[in-house]
């Protein structure tokens, strides 16, 4: 996975393909002119995204909030250099993820899996998650699978490096568009693709066994 | 095809990110490879997993806190980033130029008090302290202890020879020594030098070098406040900043209400070189006169009694702190306190600020007031050299405006009442009179009025509770004690209403064989009229008063 570094700073503004909210650069405006009560309405407007976008990237709320915070007020120091060439989220997205990343970087880094790692090393996760989805499918209920799912997809997305962990944040759980993800990362979009693939059959191997899997799977056969 | 390659297709296809010709290959795919279909399904109920876990909602302080930083950034930088892109020149401008009036205000507000407070009050109070203890030894050398209500002695401003020119520069400590004043230890304090008897020659001791140094700085709010400490602070180095308000109001609160609380004299303070002890009392503002009345008849026979409204307490400052942020250093001590200008405001929201507003900036040593003022000078932008150019300026302008030293030596003595050379603190901002003023008009006053302060203040305190129970009865708002035109007296300079507590401080120099010790902590209740017990008094109490 040779590809580029994801800069610190975003040095351009991402392109958006979806409209960009009327309100939203009303209120941009009125942040340019001084009005510090419109980026309030702003920053509450997307705060809780922003906020758990940092947390499942960081992996922890305290480096969440944090991250929030800063990302706001990077927004803020920075809005002149707003283009509206996106919405005002997707910008504030970029340098919250950007900082997000950053500070993964910076900190002690936590023991992550390699995704090749991973695959050898699901074998015998797997057999663990056999006879617990076993047990599960006599005793419990739909809901406790897909509970047990979550928790495992939760942490198989930890595991994953902070670059791959980003993109499926923002694809899967923000919603945004390959363009908008390689917009705020700053990296092609079919880097954005590759990335996006390779963490999914990551996060796919680890809750394969609740999926009535017999074994680990490793993907199709060369055609 | 490679099976990573086809993967990456089917992930894609999934997201509907796929262009014409690869969509076209993915469903072929998916048509003739039934592994294909099988792995999109897990991809899909992956994702579908993904976007269903669980959600937090932000922290609700997020948002404040991100508008709390970013008032503070624009005040501390001046000028956001964005604004000096997209703004005009003359906005740009219109900021600079208030902050920079604001800044003008500082200093001249803070020069203010330096040249009015601590320099005439200073020498007021030198030259009031030198006759009074001249004349309490010639008392002790005549064997004949005062009696009665002590009459007060003229004042002569002429006695006092205090070089007041550094205290002209606002980089320098308040005032110097002279021949006739040696500074004491920072350690000593007046009531140690009482007890190993050697009070009449140390009371002609002072240390102007103990003065606090106080600046003034106008601020809107406390967004500027904090703004102006985050930059003290930076300025500062590693100072730590604690709060001290909490401490004061408690302090404040928990004198008794119309019961006098006895304290040792405060070193480095204006008073040292006559005070025996202070007396604290919180009292309601139509109380006062009783209270002071009664204070006064406990003390022994040959008391020197000061009053001072304008004391270190959070409601004789409170027409200062509505105003001003006061920045005074003390020893190795910084207090800053800060309040909002808004006029109206409730007792409540009044105290809330106040609680947010003192702070204490802990220095590491006891020679800092010029590190200090120089971060304080570099806080506002302002060089020395400037700021000694405006000190003279004002000092020239307060000359003018003050009162003759010979009017006032010729205004005539009242002829009884202890409190009759009760002293106000600084003088009120608003109005430019200084304390010589307040204190010749306190006197012309009570020649008016042919009474003491005391039985005028009792006086004015009736009257008030007569005019408050009309307004009552009329529906009209409570009067404030300050209808009458200023005289000195604590009602007239701060406007308090007449149901309002004031905390004052009552200064007492007693002959040393004379002093009465009171053996007891319990604070002496002077609800009791004319008590001829002697006063209660805690040596232990404080050593140093705190804020």
């Amino acid at each position: 996975m040779a590809e580029r570094p994801i800069p610190k700073e975003p040095p351009v503004e991402p392109v958006s393909t979806r409209p960009v909210p009327l309100e939203d650069l009303e209120l941009v405006e009125k942040v340019r002119m001084g009005d510090s009560a419109a980026y309030a309405v702003l920053v509450r407007k997307y705060q809780d995204r922003v906020y758990n976008t940092c947390w499942r990237i960081s992996g922890n709320v305290e480096d969440a909030r944090d991250l929030t915070q800063d990302a706001f007020l990077k927004a803020y120091e920075r809005i002149g250099e707003f283009r509206q060439l996106s919405g005002f989220y997707t910008w504030v997205f970029r340098i919250a993820v950007n900082l997000a990343l950053s500070q993964r970087r910076s900190v002690a880094r936590k023991r992550t899996t390699s995704l090749d790692a991973m695959t050898e090393a699901s074998g015998s996760q797997a057999e663990s998650l056999i006879a617990r989805s076993k047990h599960a499918a006599n005793h419990a209920d739909q809901h406790a699978i897909e509970a047990e799912m979550q928790a495992h997809v939760a942490r198989a997305l930890q595991t994953l490096d902070e670059e791959h962990r980003a993109v499926v944040v923002l694809r899967d759980m923000e919603g945004l568009d390959y363009a908008e993800i390689a917009g705020i990362l700053d990296v092609p979009a079919g880097t954005v693709k590759s990335r996006l693939h390779r963490a999914r059959m990551a996060i796919r191997q680890a809750i394969l066994p609740l999926m009535g899997s017999a074994g680990p799977r490793t993907g199709l056969k060369d055609a | 095809m490679e099976r990573e390659r086809m993967e990456e297709l089917l992930s894609a296809y999934l997201d509907d990110e796929l262009q014409d010709t690869e969509r076209a290959q993915a469903e072929r795919l998916l048509k003739e490879n039934a592994t294909a279909r099988k792995l999109l399904e897990e991809l899909r109920l992956t994702s579908a997993i993904v976007s269903s876990l669980p959600r937090h909602t932000a922290p609700e302080s997020i948002a404040e806190d991100v508008q709390q930083q970013i008032e503070r950034r624009a005040l501390l930088d001046h000028v956001p980033q964005h604004r000096v892109t997209h703004t005009s020149g003359r906005r740009t401008l219109q900021i600079f130029g208030a902050i920079a009036a604001m800044f003008v205000i500082m200093m001249t507000s803070g020069w203010y008090l330096v040249a009015h407070s601590s320099r005439e009050f200073s020498r007021k109070l030198l030259a009031e302290n030198q006759t009074k203890m001249q004349e309490a030894k010639d008392s002790l050398a005549a064997n004949k202890p005062k009696t009665g209500a002590t009459k007060p002695s003229p004042v002569s401003a002429t006695t006092a020879k205090v070089d007041l020119k550094k205290s002209q520069s606002l980089g320098d400590k308040v005032a110097t020594k002279t021949g006739e004043l040696v500074a004491m230890a920072p350690s000593e304090t007046f009531e140690s030098k009482l007890r190993n008897q050697m009070a009449p020659e140390l009371l002609q001791q002072h240390s102007y070098a103990q003065e606090p140094v106080q600046l003034q700085v106008v601020v809107e709010n406390e967004r500027q406040r904090d703004a102006l400490l985050a930059k003290l602070t930076t300025q500062l180095g590693q100072q730590q900043f604690t709060r001290v308000s909490d401490a004061a109001a408690r302090k404040e609160q928990s004198i008794p209400t119309n019961q006098a609380v006895y304290e040792p004299g405060t070193p480095g303070v204006n008073y040292q070189n006559t005070l025996n002890r202070q007396v604290l009392v919180r009292a309601r503002a139509s109380d006062v006169g009783k209270v002071l009345g009664d204070v006064e008849a406990a003390q022994p026979p040959n008391a020197q009694m000061m009053l001072n409204v304008a004391g270190n307490t959070l409601e004789g400052n409170q027409l200062v702190k509505d105003n001003f942020i006061a920045l005074s250093q003390t020893q190795n001590e910084l207090s800053l306190s800060a309040s909002n200008k808004t006029p109206a405001r409730s007792r409540a929201q009044s105290e809330a600020l106040e609680s947010e507003s003192d702070v204490t900036l802990n220095l590491p040593d006891d020679d800092n007031a010029a590190s200090v003022t120089s971060a304080f000078l570099q806080l506002v932008g302002i060089d020395q050299k400037t700021s000694d150019e405006l000190g003279e300026k004002m000092a020239e302008a307060a000359k003018k405006n003050s009162t003759p030293t010979e009017e006032r030596d010729a205004a005539p003595k009242p002829e009884s009442g202890s409190f009759a050379e009760s002293n106000v603190g600084p003088p009120a901002p608003k109005d430019e009179t200084t304390v010589a003023d307040a204190d010749a008009n306190a006197q012309a006053a009570e020649v008016e009025e042919g009474g003491s302060l005391v039985a005028n203040a009792m006086k004015r305190a009736d009257d008030s509770r007569k005019n408050e129970a009309k307004e009552k009865q009329a529906g009209a708002p409570a009067t404030t004690l300050a209808a009458a035109p200023r005289s000195g007296e604590f009602a007239d300079v701060y406007q308090h209403k007449a149901d309002e507590f004031i905390t004052f401080v009552i200064d007492i120099a007693v002959a040393p064989q004379d002093t009465a010790r009171p053996t007891t902590d319990k604070p002496t209740s002077v609800a009791s009229p004319k008590s001829a017990k002697p006063v209660e008094h805690n040596d232990n109490r404080m050593e140093k008063k705190q804020n």
